[in-house]
């Protein structure tokens, strides 16, 4: 069935891009966040209304935008920072209220990796050491069986073909395995980015099963996230074929195959570092970086 | 009919082989009965020596009309990423899968591939399957400035520049760029011809100068005209000995 989209808001009074995006007891959160005139923010937004209007709230602990999180048992977990600031902590966002889990969970100051929860664990896969390409990048998978108290490194930089790195947005938990969709690396120069186009699966976050290619082009800083039953992947980024890109796919995996289904463009035109989150039945999405000129935007719609 | 049952129709064959033989006569092109047979088969053959996961592009130019061979086999959908070829001239083609030279044709692929998902951690390779000896010194397929770049300015495959240097004949040429590795391999057939490096690096080519088949543009604006007739080209990610030697099976196989 094909998605339908309906616009809440068209001009909400913020922009930015790189939000956390989250629903609990009924209220939609955008957390951190990015613009080009303010950088990384330590603001959040909140909707009673699934998107029409936000209602701006007090500081938080940190400003960073693409932040690693996961959701589990309707708790939001985050660790680390940005490519601005990052850091080692782990916090959680439980009943409305942030507390910290730990000053130092253990993963190393990487950053733009992507934390998924899995059959009750958290796993953080890839990431890079800074926003450079010479920093070098983690191919590693760390997993956490005490809910991002303590992260510990089960899958050692010896992995071929299987690209760590710039993975925000691109690793979700679906059908009993890990899958790692695209990705690639980021670097600050814009210049000389990699963009992945490999689909991995992985049961265990140790051993990965190149599934094919992607059927759109390489891309990162999209959103992967599972509804009705498939993978969702939404716009993203590659410089050398437009950049900001409007395509959306679906991926299906059943008998052991993967099944690919373009879904059409986005109505909100080409986008990277949009945030896309689950909101009780449906799906909404707010801002991201658009072209020309990656200008972010403050549109909010809902998926069904 | 028991109106308590339902039929539900099987659609026969390979699923992607199905999406590319629909795609090949939903672009202007013929096939045969038998030409279908053999798509289906390379099709199952690569899934089974677990080489079609691997493949990026794979252009197997049948139909006989320019629209449907410049589809992508394993990506047939026209859109972005698919890689569908642009041709500058009119092309010739192999009725049962092929291009055939003709003077001033070339096929911009539209494939950057390090843009396009390849890098020194996936590995790449590329190659193409000639339909007779390759002529001397030419650049049968490549692109530059080169993605694996080194001592030479660039990587094509032939019997010049960089790479194959010995007199080929009909059948695979391919090199690859394993993950993560240093040299580049060289392969005709199954048998390793030259290893390259180290001192190859991935560079990045930019947004200007995309793959070629039926040759090799080096910028800003000098095409090096290819003239051997080939019966398929590919772009994969890095590939073992072993999974060269599999994929050219399968290919001796769907072309006998």
């Amino acid at each position: 069935m094909a998605l339908s989209y309906t616009l809440k808001s068209n001009n909400q009074a913020f922009a930015g891009d790189g939000f956390l995006g989250f629903n609990q007891g009924g209220i939609d959160y955008l957390f951190f966040g990015w613009t080009s005139i303010g950088g990384a923010t330590d603001t959040f937004y909140s909707s009673i209304n699934k998107g029409t209007t936000f209602i701006q709230g007090p500081a938080l602990y940190q400003s960073a935008h693409t932040v690693s999180s996961a959701i589990k048992n309707d708790i939001l977990y985050v660790v680390g920072g940005d490519p601005i600031a990052p850091n080692n902590s782990s916090y959680k966002f439980e009943n409305g209220v942030w507390s910290q889990i730990s000053a130092n969970c253990g993963i190393n100051n990487r950053i733009l990796g992507q934390l998924v929860e899995h059959n009750g664990d958290f796993y953080y896969v890839g990431g890079q050491v800074d926003p450079t390409l010479a920093g070098g990048i983690f191919n590693t998978v760390l997993k956490s069986t005490d809910n991002c108290a303590t992260f510990t490194t089960i899958d050692a930089d010896t992995k071929p073909n299987f690209y760590g790195g710039l993975l925000w947005g691109g690793v979700v938990s679906y059908k009993n395995l890990l899958w790692k969709i695209c990705g690639g690396i980021y670097d600050n120069s814009g210049s000389i980015r990699t963009y992945d186009t490999q689909v991995f699966s992985s049961p265990d976050g140790i051993t990965w099963t190149l599934r094919g290619m992607f059927k759109g082009i390489g891309r990162h800083y999209h959103q992967s996230i599972v509804y009705n039953n498939r993978i969702y992947i939404f716009n993203g980024f590659n410089s050398y074929y437009g950049e900001n890109l409007n395509d959306v796919w679906s991926m299906g995996f059943s008998n052991n195959k993967v099944d690919w289904k373009y879904e059409g463009v986005s109505p909100w035109g080409t986008r990277h570092a949009l945030t896309i989150w689950k909101s009780e039945d449906s799906l909404l999405m707010f801002g991201g970086s658009a072209n020309p000129g990656n200008i972010e935007k403050r549109e909010c719609w809902e998926i069904n | 009919m028991n109106p308590g049952l339902f039929y539900t129709p099987v659609e026969a064959g390979d699923a992607d082989a199905n999406l590319y033989i629909t795609a090949v006569e939903a672009n202007n092109g013929t096939l045969s009965e038998n030409d279908k047979t053999r798509i289906q088969t390379l099709f199952s053959d690569l899934k089974a020596a677990e080489v079609y996961n691997k493949i990026k592009i794979l252009y197997l130019y049948h139909g006989n009309h320019e629209n449907s061979c410049g589809l992508n086999a394993i990506n047939p959908t026209g859109l972005l990423g698919a890689y569908k070829i642009i041709w500058t001239g009119t092309p010739t083609f192999n009725i049962n899968g092929g291009l055939i030279y003709n003077a001033g044709v070339r096929g911009n692929t539209q494939f950057h591939p390090d843009g396009g998902g390849l890098s020194f951690l996936s590995g790449a390779g590329m190659g193409f399957w000639a339909d007779e000896v390759v002529a001397n010194n030419e650049y049968s397929m490549g692109i530059y400035p080169a993605f694996w770049y080194g001592p030479t300015a660039g990587v094509a495959l032939s019997n010049g520049f960089a790479l194959i240097t010995s007199s080929t004949g009909i059948g695979l040429h391919f090199a690859t760029r394993e993950s993560e590795s240093n040299s580049v391999k060289t392969y005709y057939g199954n048998t390793l011809i030259s290893t390259t490096g180290p001192g190859f690096n991935v560079v990045f080519n930019g947004n200007s100068n995309p793959a070629y088949v039926g040759g090799m543009l080096e910028l800003p604006n000098t095409f090096y005209e290819a003239t051997t007739n080939v019966r398929l080209s590919i772009f994969t990610i890095g590939l073992t000995a072993a999974e060269v030697t599999a994929m050219n099976t399968c290919f001796q196989t769907y072309l006998s």
